[in-house]
């Protein structure tokens, strides 16, 4: 058997800053993973949403991907948490949910009533694709 | 000097026997013993007196001759003298007087017997006879009638000699009468058997029936009218009766809601009404008396029922309602519940039969109706059943895919990183581009099944098929064209619009075209074909889903996507539409894409079938849309 080799990257120094908040552990570090992967991004996750303020103020993320269903409160109660804060109500939120009715769910980043959605299943280059697009348009 | 006379007589012609008393006389029975009496009036007027009432009241036939001395002598018998044959006075008789006056008186006396025996036979036919015989002059008074007519006429006036018929009866019966008899007077023909009503002034009727005939004297010359009636007044009410009777049996008969039929041995109406002439498929004024069933029905169909008749007739028992089926000459259908009865003579041979149909064709859609109703509503259970099932499954689905979508994300983010981070071996690296690809699959199943599972919401608008099929295979010439397949457009640009959600139908054409490729891997040809039609009958070569789904004359849009592929096995054809079916390699296709594609159908009023080509190999999805003119119809 051969030996695996591995590319490695680095964040680069203009890196953006991504918090990830979902209550599934393994999703929040593949998605870290693939975001870090590229070098363009320095992930922080997070899989209790009660602790999103806080965390958010510690961590002050460029952008947010916050998963919709969450046992302990869910994406909407943490976003106008967020938003009800004067530190923390500028910081773009992505709203990532498995729960999206077909038609939707097909083109994977898309808005709805104002607010950006991604649908599960993602992939690396939809997920930058979307932070980008958010990023560019926020600032 | 008579003695002399009488000798003469002796021995020739006659033989004398002498009586000297009446007495005497009055023992004989005079026939037997003579053919002339000789009364000698010379012995004492009251002697012979009394001779000639005896001789002349017995009226026999033996002729009375009185011998008298003189004139003087015989005018002192005037009253009795009619009753004399013939007489003699002896001074003036001359030889050979004696014998032919007794001859004479014989002849006279023989021939006036006849005449009073002619008579007493006529009185007493005139006196005995019941019908009433009547004799008129030429005024048409009656001027001698029988008994019988006088006890009939005779209650009401004291006599009718010398009266008319005015006097009788009402003017009616009197003006015609008298017109008659005038009529015979003038033409010397008799008038025979009429039918007379006559009507009596307290209103009453007699029918009689009267026979009159010129009456002539000797001379040849008409003098009036006799003639002779008989009372037929019973007989007349017994016959208005039964002709009161048959046409009360005839106006049931003719105005019956059932058919009513007559037949003889030989199978020839006697008699049909006018509804029963009417199942026959004749106009209902025709004339079928004497026809029989072969007038009317083609040899096997006729053959059939005069078998059937047959049998009643020959075993003598009847059918009851038996269920016919004909088909009248409009198409249309008829059916009959008929019972027969074998019919009886007198003597109670069988001479026909007697049958009765009811039109029960009503009924008979009704039931069938119910049927077809019944089955629908079967079948519609079972879809609900299914269709509740189905939803069970969609929520089940919606659920069960959140919760695999996440850690397949999961697999497919770890994959994809590590396809991006791992530079070798190379072997490593096919091991995760496979297990993404078997992610992305895995993922195509949850929308496909999220897709077959989510409530349908239909906008439905006239469009043209042409140009929705169109833009589906434009849309797809990239597909067509990376797998090698020609496509054949043969679409009739005067087809009429069809009602449609054309986001779901376009689906419908992406699923058939998608199926078309994936069994012509290889290449092909795809053709595309659309017409219209028009639905022409519901006989047995048409489906009874179509059935279902149209009318006749109801217009359809043919759409036929035909395939060069492989065809279809028995078990594609039966199960091809059912969920989950599936003829692709395990992991190409979840089976679900022809079963959505035929709800989609369905929800369009329409329907689709598949089946083999019959020109070449390879498949036909045939579907079959409602015109758009049609629907107001059926709303």
């Amino acid at each position: 058997m051969n030996m695996i080799k591995f590319r490695k990257s680095s964040p680069d120094k203009d890196a953006k800053r991504v918090l990830v908040v979902d209550d599934e552990p393994t999703f929040t570090r593949m998605v870290k993973l693939n975001l870090e992967g590229t070098g363009n991004y320095i992930v922080k996750t997070l899989n209790e949403s009660q602790r999103a303020v806080e965390v958010t103020k510690e961590f002050t993320p460029d952008i947010i991907l916050l998963d919709v269903v969450m046992p302990e409160m869910d994406g909407g109660d943490v976003a106008l948490n967020l938003r009800n804060r004067s530190v923390t109500k500028d910081i773009p939120i992505i709203f990532v949910s498995a729960m999206v009715s077909m038609q939707e769910s097909r083109k994977g980043f898309y808005q709805s009533g104002g607010e950006h959605f991604l649908a599960k299943p993602v992939d690396k280059d939809t997920l930058c694709g979307a932070i980008e697009t958010v990023l560019s348009t926020s600032q | 000097m008579l003695r002399s006379h009488l000798d003469t007589l002796q021995g020739g012609q006659y033989s004398l026997i002498h009586i000297e008393t009446l007495d005497k006389l009055r023992s004989f029975d005079l026939e037997s013993i003579c053919h002339a009496i000789l009364l000698d009036m010379r012995f004492g007027r009251d002697y012979s007196l009394e001779t000639i009432r005896y001789v002349g009241e017995l009226q026999v036939g033996v002729a009375l001759i009185a011998l008298c001395r003189d004139h003087e002598q015989l005018t002192r018998y005037k009253e009795e003298i009619h009753m004399l044959d013939d007489y003699i006075l002896a001074e003036r008789l001359v030889e050979g007087e004696l014998s032919t006056r007794i001859t004479h008186a014989i002849r006279r006396r023989l021939k006036e017997q006849e005449l009073l025996h002619e008579k007493m036979l006529l009185q007493s036919l005139l006196d005995n006879i019941p019908d009433a015989i009547f004799f008129k002059d030429r005024e048409s008074r009656f001027t001698k009638v029988n008994r019988a007519m006088d006890e009939i006429y005779g209650q009401y006036h004291k006599t009718i000699i010398g009266k008319t018929d005015f006097d009788l009866f009402a003017d009616e019966h009197a003006r015609a009468a008298f017109n008659d008899e005038q009529e015979i007077i003038r033409s010397g023909e008799s008038l025979v058997g009429k039918l007379e009503k006559e009507t009596f002034e307290d209103g009453h009727i007699n029918w009689v029936n009267t026979t009159k005939v010129p009456l002539r004297d000797d001379q040849g010359r008409i003098i009036g009218t006799m003639g002779i009636s008989r009372n037929i007044t019973e007989l007349k009410r017994a016959e208005d009766t039964l002709a009161q009777e048959r046409t009360l049996l005839k106006t049931i008969i003719d105005h019956a809601l059932a058919g009513i039929f007559v037949k003889d041995l030989h199978g020839r109406y006697l008699v049909i009404n006018k509804r029963h002439i009417e199942y026959l498929g004749a106009p209902s004024d025709a004339d079928i008396v004497g026809k029989s069933i072969y007038d009317f029905f083609g040899n096997e169909e006729a053959d059939r029922i005069s078998a059937a008749d047959a049998k009643i007739m020959e075993t003598e028992h009847g059918i009851e309602n038996m269920v016919d089926y004909r088909h009248r000459a409009d198409g249309s259908e008829l059916w009959l519940l008929t019972s027969k009865v074998p019919l009886r003579d007198d003597s109670g041979r069988c001479i026909g039969l007697v049958g009765i149909s009811l039109d029960v064709s009503e009924q008979k859609r009704n039931e069938r109706t119910l049927k077809t109703t019944i089955q629908m509503l079967e079948e519609t259970k079972l879809q609900l059943i299914e269709a509740e099932k189905l939803k069970t499954v969609g929520r089940l689905a919606a659920g069960v895919a959140h919760e695999v979508k996440n850690p397949l994300n999961v697999v497919s983010l770890g994959a994809e990183y590590l396809e991006n981070h791992i530079e070798e071996p190379e072997e490593m690296l096919e091991i995760i581009r496979d297990m993404r690809e078997a992610v992305k699959k895995a993922n195509d199943v949850i929308f496909e099944l999220l897709d077959y599972s989510s409530p349908h919401k239909m906008r439905m608008e006239p469009a043209n098929i042409n140009d929705l099929i169109s833009r589906v295979l434009g849309l797809m010439r990239h597909n067509f064209n990376e797998a090698g397949i020609k496509v054949e457009e043969a679409l009739n640009g005067d087809i009429e619009p069809v009602c449609l959600d054309a986001p779901k139908m376009e689906q419908v054409f992406i699923n058939l075209f998608l199926n078309a490729i994936s069994v012509m891997k290889k290449g092909g040809t795809l053709t595309v074909r659309t017409d219209l039609i028009r639905m022409k009958s519901t006989g047995s070569n048409v489906s009874s889903a179509m059935t279902e789904l149209f009318r006749i004359g109801d217009k359809i849009v043919l759409v036929e996507v035909l395939d060069t592929g492989t065809g279809l096995s028995q078990s594609d054809e039966q199960k091809a539409f059912d969920p989950f079916y599936s003829t692709k390699a395990t992991g190409e296709g979840t089976g679900l894409g022809l079963s959505v594609t035929r709800s989609i159908v369905e929800m369009h009023h329409s329907m689709i079938t598949l089946k083999n080509r019959l020109d070449t190999q390879g498949a036909c999805i045939s579907l079959l849309l409602p015109a758009a003119t049609n629907r107001n119809e059926y709303d």
